[in-house]
């Protein structure tokens, strides 16, 4: 039966999801690389990272957002407070930072902090849950709109929900006016960056476990790469022409399983607690009472590395069309899980794992060795 | 509804298949089935197929075809082949008959020189074949050839004297046309022999060295099985096989036509490949090549009978043999995957929450840090010590993952020494009124260890379930134990469906696969006095010795079961809805009970144990690793006392160092805490214990409780009264 239904599905679906999670092989071979980065600054909840004009690192965490100075980054000021939990990061050519702001939209700040605008919708929709953010030479200014349902915050719930398609594309001037939607029906677009020929936009889908690039002139869409084994995110530049992508979490089979068990699903989501529903985890939370998988039982007190993921760390860095060349794990049993963000400055990796709340830095000369060898 | 639900999913029909299908017996189930549809056909396509003189009419006739195909199966299973069988036949009727009409010898020497040709012919091809090794195929077809040759001049020479021949022997009239209790006599010898060949193949030495040599020569020459011998052993038993058909075919139809046993040795090969029978050899059984003549047998007989044409008979049978043949082929390779697919059966199994095991709850459940300081003891020198016990003298006894009890000398448990080497997977512990330390062995049964070093067994079956198909009287995941005051041993067996490494996935199935059971010294005998439990674990006798405490682990309760006094025999709930999955329950100096929970329950896995159609979709789509299962990774202590009601709770916050707790036994004045799969043991001070208090002590020493009958009363009332299952 299943047999005749994947037949038909190719034949008249064939730029269907798939649902065979790919093994972690070739540019996605697991390592412990992010488990050697040194930590800088701890966070609560952070999410956002860019790097601003004046050399320093911006970090959002809970509401506010935070400038990291000095040696190592390790001083840490706080820089603006928003009104709801901030994420995505960017500053624009005119040096303003604009913050995605939960429930809200996007804010703009100036370079000592003052507000200057804000945009709460584009084509009449409330923005309520701008996931990523990305700002052109030109100073247009791309966002990913995760979902038109639910807040960024309730990323799970909009998983397990299962609605694919509520996300948009949205695009506005420097000035955050003049917001019109580019690309509409994605699914859980998480991550936005413009091309280094500044033609297109990468977008990641989330849900659908994709990168796709949005032509700027024409807004013609191409998938770049599809079905990744984890839930890609964020993604930023290189600085060799190419990008890198964070994957919050990886997908499971379990988890797979049951987004096609609607009924169990909908139990699940009415009767457990969010943080104990079977599905991914950034990492950020540790209760006794959370769902096991059988290879997750520990042998010996040992937390096996290969063990189901519900909380991973992973980031990886890709060329134009969309292929891993290298990439950086923390594994199951490792210590710096769900990636949300990160920048590349002066030969240094900068990565904000939300799962472990901290700011970390690897040096990619080292990362560029490992890639090598 | 949902006893209904319960009762199906307890008494699933995959629980059943699953079994079935792991029967050895079931692998000819294909061609069973196909012989039973044959007959079944012609049953109702011809009248009168099953009238008595139509039926022995067939057992008549059947027998010749069936000891070809039996030849002809004995050297497939020898990895070889012999097409000569069917000339061999014809040959021998022609012998017999001569012997006996032309010759007029007498019958016991028609017999014996019928069986010498076809032992001398078998002793040709086997000679040839072992010894000169020449391929099967190609000398028994040559063989065939002279053989038919030479048949067909000596019938034609010997016409005359055959067809006036006329044999005076009472008993070869009986051979041809006898009934012995309405059997035909040619019937009677296919089931004495064919179970005589039976018990050959698979209990006589020489029998299962050609079944050894046929599934793989070489393995046999290193087994030192003399190979050439074997397989000269199969050709000469063959040769005499097919020549007794000749000679029963003698004596029934008395005449050597020169279409004779013409095709027979390809009946005899679709016999033995319809019977499943591999061509490889080695694999396969008399009853299948009895089986698959059956099936060619009634075919032909039927088709014939039916006035089919007989270019269409044989493209009949062509067919049918072809369908069933490749269904054979394909299930005999997937069986085993059919079976992993259903074995793992989950169960209806209904969960309200539990009380809360937040910090800051305010139940007695509520994690704390009373375990965060605990003391390591063997740190990284021990790899699973389910459980421990402390003897007279401090030392401290534990078990190994690799079958050993382990001692920790007192009084710092620095040396470290094999106690002794049992084997499989040692689990449960506990010491009987001589000091000997008794242990529940996964995999084995219950063994004991003396004093001085020496293993000895107690138990290993209990009684077998009458209506199961699986053989369950094998102690499969014996767990834990305990002594009752008059020396009998109550053990749990705690699934008969899962081995150790699998135990989670009893959890996910979450059926009642285990049993109680208890050994009685005296008698050397063992009983199941409970089954159906789900996961009987952390046997305990009470203090008062009248009542056996047991944890089931899959349903969160602790159970009591009344061994003495005026409830013997009661079973009862003493503890229900606990928060984590209990394991070991010991007594603790205070006349309360010490109970680990290895896990803790998962509100998700609560909701997927009432929906088993869920966990069965999830066995059949993603792998075992995958699987949901009981949260298994952190866990807690707890006391309890007879009434039933929880008293304190001892937690390691983030399950640090001891991620699994399975046992914990208290020692005057310490708390020593064991897990299955951690790298310590956990030692804890307990500054209101009482320092003199031991587990000897309280079992068989001064430290008895067994006089306080105001405990016994109250504990009455506490427990919620069920009926036995």
């Amino acid at each position: 039966m299943s047999l005749a239904r994947d037949i038909v599905d190719r034949i008249f679906f064939p730029n269907r999801d798939v649902h065979a999670i790919p093994v972690l092989d070739g540019g996605f071979s697991p390592n412990k690389r992010l488990d050697a980065a040194r930590t800088l600054v701890q966070f609560e909840k952070p999410d956002g990272l860019a790097a601003g004009p004046d050399g320093r690192l911006y970090v959002s965490a809970g509401s506010t957002v935070f400038a990291c100075s000095g040696d190592g980054f390790g001083t840490v000021e706080r820089f603006a407070g928003t009104d709801g939990p901030a994420g995505a990061l960017a500053w624009t050519p005119n040096n303003r930072l604009l913050v995605a702001v939960e429930g809200r939209g996007v804010h703009a700040f100036e370079v000592d902090g003052k507000s200057t605008g804000i945009l709460e919708t584009v084509e009449r929709k409330p923005l309520r849950c701008v996931t990523g953010l990305a700002v052109a030479a030109d100073g247009m200014v791309y966002a990913t709109e995760g979902s038109d349902r639910n807040v960024t915050g309730d990323w799970l719930v909009d998983l397990m929900q299962n609605r694919k398609g509520r996300g948009r594309l949205v695009v506005c001037d420097e000035d955050l006016s003049e917001g019109r939607t580019v690309q509409g029906g994605l699914s859980w677009p998480a991550g936005v960056a413009v091309a280094h020929d500044e033609a297109e936009i990468l977008v990641t889908e989330a849900w659908s476990h994709r990168l796709s690039a949005v032509s700027r002139p024409n807004g013609a869409v191409r998938v770049l790469k599809r079905n990744f084994a984890g839930y890609p995110g964020r993604i930023v530049r290189g600085s060799a022409g190419d990008y890198w992508v964070a994957f919050f979490a990886l997908r499971t089979q379990l988890t797979e399983f049951v987004l096609r068990e609607t009924s169990f699903r909908v139990k699940m989501m009415d009767r457990v607690p969010p943080e104990l529903w079977i599905g991914p985890s950034l990492g950020d939370h540790v209760d006794y009472r959370e769902p096991t998988q059988v290879g997750r039982i520990k042998k010996l007190g040992i937390q096996k590395p290969w063990a189901p993921a519900r909380s991973y760390g992973l980031i990886a860095r890709i060329d134009g069309d969309g292929e891993a060349h290298e990439s950086l794990h923390s594994r199951v049993s490792g210590h710096l899980h769900g990636i949300t963000a990160a920048a590349e400055i002066a030969g240094r990796l900068y990565v904000l794992s939300r799962g472990h709340g901290q700011l970390a830095v690897i040096p990619l000369s080292a990362v560029e060795e490992g890639g090598v060898a | 509804m949902k006893p209904l639900l319960r009762l199906w999913y307890r008494h699933s029909p995959q629980l059943f298949i699953s079994e079935l299908l792991e029967k050895r017996w079931m692998e000819p189930i294909v061609p069973f089935i196909l012989m039973c549809v044959v007959f079944l056909i012609f049953i109702v396509s011809i009248p009168g197929y099953t009238s008595l003189i139509q039926l022995q009419q067939l057992m008549r006739s059947f027998p010749e075809q069936a000891f070809v195909a039996m030849a002809m199966a004995l050297s497939i299973l020898s990895g070889g082949i012999d097409l000569s069988v069917a000339a061999v036949f014809a040959m021998a009727n022609f012998i017999a008959l001569y012997l006996l009409q032309v010759l007029g010898l007498p019958f016991p020497v028609a017999v014996l020189g019928t069986l010498l040709w076809g032992a001398c012919i078998g002793a040709v091809n086997g000679g040839l074949i072992a010894y000169g090794k020449t391929r099967p195929f190609l000398t028994t077809i040559v063989v065939l050839i002279i053989v038919r040759a030479a048949y067909n001049k000596l019938t034609a020479a010997f016409a005359l004297e055959l067809a006036s021949g006329y044999a005076d022997s009472p008993v070869w009239d009986f051979v041809g046309v006898g009934l012995i209790w309405g059997i035909p006599v040619n019937m009677a010898c296919l089931v004495v022999i064919g179970i005589v060949a039976h018990l050959y193949l698979t209990r006589i030495r020489s029998g299962v060295h050609i079944m050894a040599v046929g599934s793989s020569r070489k393995a046999a020459r290193h087994a030192g099985i003399n190979v050439k011998r074997s397989l000269f052993t199969t050709y000469v038993l063959a040769g005499m096989l097919a020549s007794f058909a000749g000679l029963l075919y003698a004596a029934r139809l008395n005449s050597a036509g020169t279409d004779t046993g013409v095709g027979w040795e390809i009946n005899a090969l679709a016999a033995a490949v319809v019977g499943g029978i591999s061509l490889d050899g080695g694999r396969g059984t008399i009853s299948r090549a009895l089986m698959g003549a059956a099936i060619i047998f009634l075919l032909i007989n039927g088709l014939v009978q039916l006035g089919t044409h007989g270019s269409l008979t044989t493209a009949t049978i062509g067919f049918i043999l072809l369908a069933a043949v490749g269904f054979n082929i394909k299930f005999v390779k997937n069986k085993g995957k059919i079976l992993q697919k259903i074995y793992v059966s989950p169960s209806y199994v209904e969960f309200t929450p539990p009380a809360s095991i937040a910090r800051d709850s305010g139940s007695v459940f509520a994690e704390n840090d009373r375990l965060k300081d605990v003391e390591a003891v063997a740190l990284d020198r021990i790899e699973g010590p389910e459980d421990v016990i402390l003897d007279q003298d401090d030392h401290l006894y534990t078990v190994n993952r690799n079958g050993s009890i382990i001692r920790f000398l007192a009084p710092d448990y620095q040396e470290r020494e094999e106690f002794a080497r049992i084997g499989g997977r040692p689990l449960g512990l506990a010491l009987d009124r001589d000091k000997n330390i008794l242990a529940c062995v996964a995999g084995m049964g219950v063994y004991g260890v003396r004093p001085d070093r020496t293993v000895f067994k107690v138990a290993e079956q209990t009684n077998r379930t009458w209506n199961r198909l699986k053989d369950d009287s094998r102690l499969w995941l014996a767990d834990d134990l305990d002594v009752a005051p008059d020396g009998k041993i109550y053990f749990s067996d705690a699934t008969t469906r899962y081995d150790l490494s699998d135990w989670a996935l009893d959890g996910f199935e979450g059926r009642g696969n285990g049993r109680l059971v208890c050994h009685d010294p005296a008698t050397g005998k063992s009983r199941t006095i409970l089954k159906n439990l789900a996961f009987p674990n952390g046997v305990c006798i009470s203090h008062d010795g009248m009542a056996v405490l047991w944890a089931s682990t899959w349903l969160c309760r602790i159970y009591r079961y009344w061994i003495a006094g005026e409830r013997t025999g009661e079973l009862e709930i003493l503890v229900d809805n606990l928060p984590g999955y209990p394991d070991n329950i010991n007594r603790a100096s205070d006349g309360n009970y010490w109970l680990a929970f290895v896990g803790l329950r998962a509100p998700v896995y609560d909701l997927a144990m009432a929906d088993p159609a869920f966990r069965s979709r999830m066995v059949k789509q993603i792998p075992p690793d995958e699987w949901l299962c009981p949260g298994l990774n952190y866990g807690c202590v707890i006391k309890f006392d007879d009434a039933g009601s929880v008293l304190e709770s001892l937690w390691d916050p983030g399950a640090e160092s001891h991620p699994t707790i399975t046992s914990m036994r208290e020692h005057k004045g310490y708390l020593y805490i064991g897990g299955l799969e951690n790298n310590r043991i956990g030692r804890l001070k307990l500054p209101a214990a009482d320092k003199e208090w031991t587990g000897w002590e309280s079992y068989w020493g001064k430290k008895r409780r067994d006089g306080r009958k105001d405990q016994t009363a109250a504990a009455g009332e506490g427990g919620t009264h069920v009926a036995r299952s």
